[in-house]
């Protein structure tokens, strides 16, 4: 899965304001069960939306605050914004995040701009 | 109907309904289903939105002053309430003042500043009701005092579970968009840890699937869960209907201080929100203020009554 929004301008080195995690994940069988499995070290308090297919945006609350996974980003975008993404050390684990300017764009289009 | 109480659109049509009803104070309950498909039939806001507005009204876990007297399983911070053909309401005397105020019968109340709308998913928090109206009845009797006077007689946002708010007050005040951060109260009792108040619309169940979650070993990245993992050993919850506990027991020779601190950013124990005032408090006072102040006064001594009351 890529980073996106507030949370990855904030580990790109930006003074954000960060209210939840963005994520745009890898739309494949393998990348679902990998993300399921992350969100699960998050502890959810919501339940994996059940279903053949899922939902364009799934927002669960975890323990460490809101996560939305932005699937269908993911099912779009997800090759584009990895091929430019880089890998940021937190707390010694190698995070995958989409570049600034990814970020923004998907911001514009989106979001409003991020509040410092 | 014209705005005079602060309150929402679907809340002012659901008490409206009500009132329409005969569902009062001082008579029967009335089928909530009937409430719904009069809201829906009359003015065509959907029946599930007219009802999620009733319970949301009559939920004292989100309200300080509920306007809607429930009877039924109305559901709690966990739970969602039965369905409408099996709950029945009727207006609190708060709830009838809020219908007279906005059909013109009594002077305005600021019922939108003493509930806010944040129970609602809104921005705006809601005030200690008594501060509200001690405001109200000052920028009746001196028309002349200042915005800075009024607005610290209405204090800081106050939230019914009595949690603990961090907010910038004066930016609050201004009208100005701000962070509010909602936290639960954690203190220590004999080396445990009691997590009471909790957030608005946090319920004791999200909090102890987050407290054991972030207790127990994980197999993904286990040094990075180590890091974050509380020193809980065993997890009770104690609440009763009239109040939230949550016990948490600390591992032998844990850090207590610092345990507060963790369980202090766990989310939901801790929960930011975004919130905004439509004027700056001082206006919102004054725009409340009308011109009749002997009926107004008198007005407000009884919503102040119906608030006591409870």
């Amino acid at each position: 899965m890529v980073v996106v929004g507030s949370a990855g301008l904030r580990l790109h080195g930006r003074d954000v304001r960060v209210a939840d995690l963005d994520v745009v994940p890898d739309p494949t069988d393998d990348g679902v069960r990998r993300l399921r499995q992350a969100l699960d070290g998050l502890v959810p308090l919501d339940r994996w939306p059940g279903g053949r297919s899922l939902p364009p945006i799934i927002r669960t609350r975890t323990s460490f605050g809101p996560v939305d996974v932005l699937v269908e980003r993911g099912r779009a975008e997800y090759a584009r914004l990895l091929a430019r993404a880089s890998t940021i050390e937190l707390l010694g684990v190698g995070v995958t995040v989409a570049s600034v300017a990814d970020i923004e764009a998907l911001r514009r289009r989106f979001k409003e701009p991020a509040h410092a | 109907m014209p705005e005079r109480t602060g309150l929402g659109l679907v809340e002012r049509l659901v008490l409206e309904a009500m009132a329409d009803l005969d569902a009062l104070p001082d008579r029967p309950y009335i089928k909530c289903a009937r409430i719904a498909e009069t809201v829906r039939s009359v003015h065509g806001v959907h029946a599930d939105q007219a009802y999620a507005t009733l319970c949301a009204l009559a939920a004292d876990w989100l309200l300080s002053v509920p306007l809607v007297d429930g009877h039924g399983n109305f559901g709690s911070a966990d739970w969602s309430p039965g369905a409408s053909r099996y709950t029945e309401a009727r207006l609190t005397p708060a709830g009838l003042l809020a219908v007279q105020s906005a059909r013109g019968a009594l002077p305005t109340l600021p019922f939108g500043l003493v509930l806010g709308d944040m129970y609602a998913g809104g921005g705006a928090p809601p005030f200690d009701p008594t501060r509200v109206l001690d405001a109200l009845t000052l920028a009746i009797e001196r028309p002349d005092l200042d915005d800075r006077d009024l607005a610290a007689m209405v204090g800081p946002p106050a939230f019914p579970t009595g949690c603990s708010v961090d907010v910038d007050v004066d930016e609050l005040h201004a009208g100005a968009s701000t962070r509010l951060r909602m936290s639960a109260r954690v203190t220590v009792e004999g080396g445990r840890l009691v997590l009471t108040h909790l957030p608005l619309g946090v319920g004791g169940n999200d909090i102890l699937v987050s407290v054991a979650g972030r207790s127990r070993p994980v197999e993904h990245h286990p040094d990075l869960a180590d890091a974050t993992r509380l020193p809980v050993v065993d997890l009770n919850d104690e609440s009763d209907r009239g109040a939230t506990r949550i016990v948490c027991t600390l591992r032998e020779g844990a850090d207590v201080e610092a345990t507060v601190a963790q369980l202090l950013d766990l989310w939901p124990v801790s929960a930011g929100r975004q919130c905004r005032l439509d004027s700056p408090v001082a206006t919102l006072i004054r725009q409340a203020v009308d011109g009749d102040s002997i009926r107004q006064l008198d007005a407000v001594a009884r919503l102040r009554a119906a608030v006591e009351s409870r």
